[in-house]
């Protein structure tokens, strides 16, 4: 039994546009699992999806905490369950301090673990304990995100959705980001990672999954999808050799558009 | 000079009223998007319930609390039975069920208890005068409304500043997605920032009432004046609600001691358009850029 | 099983349901309602079937605001003022009386013009805030300026003539055929390149403007056009009565008209005449309730949002669509 599975999710807005087709995937205790995809597939519906934050949906398909289902939950009880999320965009309280804002994450949370959770926080992030009263509004882009990050974990979840944590980062902080994530991982946490750095991604992570159309079109270990032609072609940029003929190429790319 | 500084200080007493209004007015503003045109008819029934209830024999304080008790539970439960429902229709039907629940508390009032004035003198209305300085005075029921409404607003203060509740509709105001990602039941909150929007209102009234009679429309004139305090301050910001207010009051009781008195409510809204037209976001609101 | 004839193309399909029918029924109702004035009705029924025509028009000016170009105003019932009192101070000054309700409409025109300039700068609950502080400060002004307006007391309004003194059902037949000729009127305006550029300006501001719909043209014109047709409806409503004073054209005056639309149904002229008719006859008929009118009213509007957004008119086609499907 996994911690967290989706089985076969089927997601509709506005009753008419499906935006998954039937997407499956499963996580494990202390697993990073990655997912890529092109923009439009479907990642942050994904997430937003599993969060329980579109009503109604899924209309099809099955989510399981635990061997429970929860997909028909509503957040504030997959919070509680140990579900968190880092949005896209981060999405911070702008008008609320540092603290405050962790204190938001810990919503769910029993009051007399808030203590022990910034403790946890600010040792992964000690930047946030240097500005606890600041205005979170006023942070850089890469504390903003260490917050959104922090804010997550005040929940003290066992799995946490990231979507694309590194955008709009300097290679040099998304890499601090990514490191914590390996961190928070060993400490048991299970961590779906939506990315666009594809090759960051892959490294950090022990599987895969290519969303394309609200469709998985590939799913393995990152070892796997690391030697895939295609994935290297289209995700990782890596040139062909010449060998390959145009007509092939066509083909291909049928599949990733 | 003195009369000068008189005028002022009767002029903060009447905008602390306008006020209080008014920061319900802000509060149900930015949790929910609502502009709620009934919000002072929700305190005249809480007057009249207090009335009641005291006509009843129950003693002032708890004919007060049992009048901010039925207006907690009139403005959460308008949120959730009504306002929640009609912001799926847009903002015209927002505005006019807001409009609707105001002809239909006024017009109940007006058929319970008619339309003849009543008193309803209490505590706050004693006939004492207070020395502020030397040749300027306060009555005892203006002093009392300062001082009511300078708790009220510390405590909101507090409350926001320190409480988890308090937090969390502060979240709300500022990033209501998110703060459901948090778990955060955004709905339920929403009924409590009504709740709490509708007591500050009830408050406005009984502070109000010895003043003005008790009858359906004692709100009326009011509210409209909160209204313009609420866009002076920005329509989204409470410290801009209350500073409004205040400048509200001042400027109404000094127009009426110098120019006339029978254009107050003319100058409100005079007030209003030069603010809409010179600073629309309000004298301390933030520029916002709505996005398409 | 037996299905409904098919319909075979689009063209049919709106016949069944729009234009040639409904005009015919239109036009057969027309003929009705002036036999039925002219010549069958009681005097009470003349005086509410004259107040149904005048409000019909009125609902139909604020309708193309806040249901076509999605404007709202809660200080409607001063655009009626205006027109009122220009027309009954210039009627009394000796002006033809369809000279006067001109002026009036126009003049109306002119503050609607006016009061939409901060329009451009304010969305939603600004306008409606500002509106009403419009509507608040007109009912001040006609009860403070007694020199032109006669102050709370009002002005005495002459009956009307038009060469020879106009009798009520006379007088009845000439609103309903302005009314008739409003709607006409604003059914093509609506249907015109003016009409367009209103509902893009509701659905989206900032896309109109970027498809070329001039927002400082459109969005005044809208305010003045509605005023002036709501401004007709006020001049012509004075000879209902002897006399006019602030009381006839209060904030609660705006709202009526608001429910009318609301309940008639937005951005929709069959709506406003629903709407209109309703709540005229509704106050001419729970006279014996006066005081829990209002609560009435309230109600319906509460009902009709909560439970029919698109108003009686979104009824209306549901039964319509009820009766072209039968039996199924
Ligand atoms: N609220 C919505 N209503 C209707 N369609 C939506 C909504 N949100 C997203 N979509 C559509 O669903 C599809 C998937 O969107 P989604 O945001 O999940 O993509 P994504 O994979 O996260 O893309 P990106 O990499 O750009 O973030 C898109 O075609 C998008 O237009
Ligand atoms: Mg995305």
């Amino acid at each position: 039994m996994s911690l967290l599975s989706a089985e076969r999710l089927e997601v509709f807005y506005n009753r008419y546009v499906q935006v998954l087709r039937g997407v499956s995937i499963q996580l494990e205790p202390g697993q990073i699992v990655a997912v890529l995809g092109p923009n439009g597939a479907g990642k942050t519906t994904l997430i937003r999806t599993l969060m329980g934050m579109i009503d109604d949906q899924p209309e099809r398909g099955e989510i399981l905490l635990e061997g429970a289902r929860i997909d028909r939950l509503d957040t504030s009880e997959r919070v509680g369950r140990g579900l968190a999320c880092v949005p896209e965009g981060r999405e911070v309280f702008a008008d609320l301090t540092v603290r405050e804002n962790l204190l938001m994450g810990g919503w769910t949370a029993p009051r007399r673990d808030t203590d022990a959770n910034l403790a946890r926080v600010f040792e992964h992030f000690p930047r946030l304990e240097e500005r606890i009263a600041q205005r979170a509004g006023t942070l850089s882009g890469g504390e903003q995100q260490m917050l959104a990050i922090g804010r997550a974990l005040m929940s003290a979840p066992k799995v946490l959705l990231l979507d694309e944590p590194s955008l709009g980062l300097a290679p040099i902080v998304a890499k601090e980001i990514f490191t914590i994530l390996a961190q928070l991982a060993e400490r048991g946490i299970a961590l779906l990672l939506v990315e666009q750095n594809a090759k960051r991604a892959l490294e950090l992570a022990s599987y895969g999954y290519i969303l394309e159309s609200g469709r998985v079109v590939l799913a393995a270990d990152t070892a796997t999808l690391l030697a895939d032609d295609d994935v290297q072609e289209f995700y990782l940029g890596a040139k062909q050799t010449e060998s390959k003929k145009g007509y092939q190429r066509y083909k291909r790319r049928r599949r990733w558009a | 000079m003195d009369l000068f500084l008189q005028n002022v200080l009767n002029g903060l007493s009447a905008g602390s009223v306008y006020a209080l209004i008014a920061i319900g007015l802000v509060l149900i503003y930015r949790s929910s998007g609502v502009l709620h045109f009934a919000h002072g008819s929700f305190a005249m029934l809480a007057t009249f319930v207090a009335f009641e209830l005291h006509q009843q024999g129950l003693g002032l304080v708890p004919a007060f609390l049992g009048a901010a008790a039925v207006a907690f539970v009139l403005g959460a439960g308008t949120f959730r039975l009504l306002l929640d429902r009609a912001r799926e229709g847009g903002s015209h039907a927002v505005v006019m069920m807001t409009i609707a629940l105001f002809m239909v508390v006024e017009g109940l009032a007006g058929a319970t208890w008619g339309s003849d004035t009543k008193d309803f003198n209490h505590y706050f209305s004693e006939p004492g005068i207070v020395t502020v300085a030397e040749g300027v005075f306060l009555s005892e029921h203006n002093a009392w409304i300062n001082v009511v409404t300078c708790a009220l607003v510390l405590l909101l203060a507090l409350f926001f500043r320190f409480t988890r509740v308090g937090i969390a509709m502060r979240a709300v105001f500022d990033n209501e997605v998110a703060a459901e990602l948090m778990g955060v039941r955004v709905r339920r909150l929403h009924a409590v920032t009504w709740g709490i929007a509708s007591v500050l209102a009830a408050v406005a009234g009984l502070l109000l009432v010895p003043k003005v009679f008790l009858d359906p429309s004692m709100m009326f004139a009011p509210l409209l004046k909160a209204f313009a305090a609420a866009v002076l301050g920005g329509l989204a910001s409470i410290p801009g609600a209350i500073l409004g207010g205040w400048l509200l009051g001042v400027i109404e009781t000094l127009a009426g001691a110098y120019i006339s008195t029978e254009f107050q409510a003319s100058i409100a809204f005079l007030i209003i358009i030069a603010v809409l037209a010179l600073r629309p976001e309000g004298l301390l609101g933030r520029r916002t850029v709505t996005k398409v | 099983m037996r299905r409904p004839d098919l319909v075979r193309d689009y063209a049919e399909d709106l016949s069944l349901f729009e234009d040639r029918r409904w005009m015919a029924l239109a036009a057969f109702g027309l003929v009705g309602l002036v036999v039925f004035v002219a010549a069958l009705a009681p005097d009470y029924a003349v005086y509410v079937t004259t107040r149904v025509a005048l409000y019909v028009i009125a609902a139909i000016g604020l309708n193309l605001l806040m249901g076509y170009a999605g404007q709202i105003s809660l200080g409607h019932a001063a655009f009626l003022a205006i027109g009122a009192y220009t027309h009954t101070i210039l009627y009394t000054k000796g002006a033809p009386l369809l000279v006067g309700v001109l002026v009036g409409a126009i003049v109306a025109g002119a503050f609607g013009f006016l009061v939409g300039i901060p329009s451009l700068r304010l969305e939603g609950p600004y306008l409606a805030i500002s509106t009403l502080g419009f509507q608040v400060a007109v009912d001040q002004l006609l009860g403070r300026w007694e020199a032109l307006t006669g102050g709370r007391m009002g002005l005495p309004v002459p009956a009307p003539e038009i060469f020879v003194e106009l009798s009520p059902r006379v007088y009845a037949l000439l609103c309903i055929a302005i009314a008739a000729l409003v709607i006409v009127a604003t059914y093509n305006l609506t249907r015109s390149r003016i009409g367009r550029a209103f509902v893009a300006i509701r659905d989206n501001e900032t896309a109109a403007e970027a498809m070329g719909v001039d927002l400082v043209i459109y969005k005044t014109m809208a305010f003045a056009i509605s005023a002036a047709i709501t401004g007709l409806a006020g001049a012509l409503l004075v000879h209902l009565s002897d006399s006019i004073n602030p009381s006839n054209f209060t904030l609660l005056d705006s709202i009526e008209l608001l429910v009318m639309i609301m309940v008639g149904g937005l951005a929709s002229i069959l709506g406003s005449v629903l709407g209109a008719t309703l709540l005229v006859t509704l106050n001419h008929t729970l006279t014996a309730f006066r005081d829990y009118q209002a609560v009435a009213i309230g109600t319906i509007l509460i009902l009709v949002i909560l439970f029919e957004p698109m108003g009686l008119r979104g009824r209306w086609l549901r039964i319509k669509t009820y009766f072209k499907a039968w039996p199924f």
